[in-house]
């Protein structure tokens, strides 16, 4: 047994887990990498933290596309397996469309949505202008509106994944279910919420909380759509830690802070996958 | 809502079936406002990787213009372009990178992942469900936290800068995610089989080889697949272990051309270096989807 378990168990404590372990002890310290020394400063990051604007603004910014970005995600999801559920032709050919942005490469993803974000020659610009709405024209990835075009290149990405793990769980419900609705003339709308829904519950957690972690965790799709950082209004907490570490034109290697920051990200996913599932334990339907 | 266009059930009997499809036509324009949203969305898809196409098809002067415009000179444009990208800005190179550090942690990470999955989800012991809840947290830890700890752990046993290193850090962080994955799938087994090699007087490793490998390779395939289509895009711990040119990985040039580009503005060069990052996993999506997504199901859906 021990043979089987150890090279996985190895590698995996050695990359993963003791350096999250380290990175504790590193949260306390002041420290710039370029020396050994490293000064002791107990919770002084911690505190520094708390009164920087950055990390609030960044932790908005994370709630911001976890929440709107998971509304939309969930919401369209729901909404395009509703309809592949009917009798479509191509079923299997929208899905794979719709699933594909997941595979590419999230630098890749970030540079075209900068390439369609782009005031001047970009798509998103010319087709409003073409349609006669320049007065929506808007600089897509200024400080304003930053977050809200981030979120929506989100949606793009990740919509695909949860519709093809949501139209799984779909798949399970017992068709009679379904015909038992109709013969009752329930609407679809009752359907969904009476059948669908408390059927596919326990898929649609376990697919919340995938998402929870991996939108706290978008960075890629961020650092290339915005190169080489976007202007702090639009900081989240991934793009904080490597902008203070190693990210910014003129690094700064606060490397103490920047492991402080990373650790709080480890704590808010954790109280936000804890939040979660007190919320849908409690909506649970029981039947 | 017409009931007519309602749910179709496989209940339906024969006969039903066939009068559903008398009235096809009816059933297509009931459907139509569902079309119509279908293909607007996959048409936003398709025009921006298009788009993105032409995009390395056009001269800089004709990517200023009009998006709209179809490349003028694709042939020579595009000799340029990749060109430019692929030699001048070292693509090549990383390309090279990325393919030798993908398969390699893709293949390591699967091959010492499914004897641990296969114990943790076949083999009951004292502590079985500890071990799979310590995998289990990895899913949790974002990579910004172990930035700094990584990176010393890298320069003390020598490994920082290569490609040895950055191979051997993929496996590290890929090994939760494909634990999950390969005992979800080992679990969906049937039990006999290990009774049967038991009875055979098969040794543990002999069961686990013999019998248990050869039906576990459509699970192993897919977690291949998928640890490929994550290594291969991987940026950030890319970025932070590697600065030799000549160890780069695909993500990490691009990211370097786009800082250059702001200097020269080649931005059609630019399209065709993405498309060089976006094309392989096009192609790895094209010809395996389905098992992707069947993948999903099994490592998720559960």
């Amino acid at each position: 047994m021990v043979p089987f378990l150890l090279p996985a168990l190895a590698v995996y404590t050695l990359i993963f887990v003791y350096p999250a372990f380290d990175a504790i002890r590193v949260s306390l310290f002041q420290w710039n990498g370029f020396t050994t020394k490293m000064t002791y400063i107990g919770f002084g990051n911690y505190q520094h933290l708390l009164s920087d604007p950055t990390f609030w603004v960044s932790l908005r910014n994370t709630a911001v596309i976890a929440i709107g970005g998971g509304v939309g995600i969930f919401g369209l999801a729901f909404f395009f397996s509703a309809i592949l559920q009917r009798e479509i032709r191509g079923k299997k050919f929208f899905r794979a469309l719709m699933f594909f942005p997941i595979v590419l490469p999230g630098v890749g993803v970030g540079m075209i949505w900068q390439f369609v974000y782009n005031r001047s020659w970009g798509p998103l610009s010319a087709l409003l202008n073409a349609v006669g709405l320049e007065s929506f024209d808007q600089t897509w990835l200024g400080p304003k509106l930053i977050i809200p075009s981030l979120t929506i290149a989100v949606i793009w990405t990740y919509m695909g994944f949860y519709l093809v793990i949501l139209m799984a769980g779909i798949d399970k419900i017992p068709k009679s279910y379904f015909e038992a609705a109709r013969m009752d003339g329930a609407s679809e709308w009752r359907t969904f919420w009476l059948v669908t829904l408390p059927m596919t519950w326990d898929v649609l957690v376990v697919a919340m909380v995938l998402w929870l972690i991996s939108a706290m965790k978008i960075f890629d799709l961020i650092v290339a759509t915005t190169f080489p950082s976007p202007p702090r209004s639009g900081f989240t907490m991934t793009i904080f830690v490597w902008e203070r570490a190693v990210g910014a034109y003129t690094p700064v290697f606060e490397l103490g802070y920047a492991t402080a920051i990373g650790v709080v990200l480890l704590f808010c996913v954790v109280l936000g996958v804890a939040v979660l599932r007190l919320i849908t334990r409690r909506e649970r339907i029981e039947y | 809502m017409d009931t007519a266009t309602q749910l179709v059930t496989p209940a339906m009997d024969r006969a039903q079936q066939l009068r559903a499809r008398r009235f096809a036509p009816r059933q297509l324009i009931g459907n139509l406002p569902y079309y119509a949203v279908l293909l607007g969305w996959a048409a936003v898809t398709i025009f921006i990787l298009l788009w993105l196409f032409s995009g390395s098809l056009k001269s800089n002067i004709e990517i200023f213009g009009s998006p709209w415009a179809i490349p003028a000179d694709p042939v020579s444009a595009a000799k340029q372009n990749y060109s430019a990208a692929w030699s001048t800005a070292h693509m090549g190179i990383y390309f090279v990178n990325s393919i030798l550090i993908t398969v390699g942690a893709d293949l390591i990470t699967v091959v010492i992942s499914a004897p641990a999955a296969y114990v943790l989800s076949r083999i009951p012991f004292r502590g079985s469900t500890l071990i799979n809840y310590y995998f289990i947290a990895g899913m949790g830890l974002p990579f910004q936290l172990i930035l700094v700890p990584l990176y010393v752990l890298l320069v003390q046993i020598g490994l920082i800068d290569t490609r040895a290193g950055l191979t051997l850090t993929y496996v590290g962080v890929s090994i939760p995610f494909t634990i999950i994955l390969l005992t979800g799938f080992f679990r969906s087994l049937p039990s006999e089989l290990e009774e049967a090699g038991a009875v055979d007087g098969c040794s543990e490793f002999g069961i686990f080889w013999r019998i248990m490998m050869p039906i576990a390779t459509p699970g192993l395939f897919t977690a291949g697949i998928f640890n490929f289509v994550m290594i291969w895009q991987e940026f950030l711990l890319a970025q932070l272990l590697l600065s030799s040119d000549s160890n780069k990985t695909l993500p990490v040039g691009l990211m370097g051309l786009r800082q250059t580009m702001q200097y020269n503005s080649n931005w059609a060069a630019m399209f065709a270096a993405v498309m060089i990052i976006v094309v392989p996993s096009f192609i790895v999506f094209v010809a395996l989807s389905n098992r992707i997504m069947a993948g999903l199901t099994l490592g998720a859906g559960k």
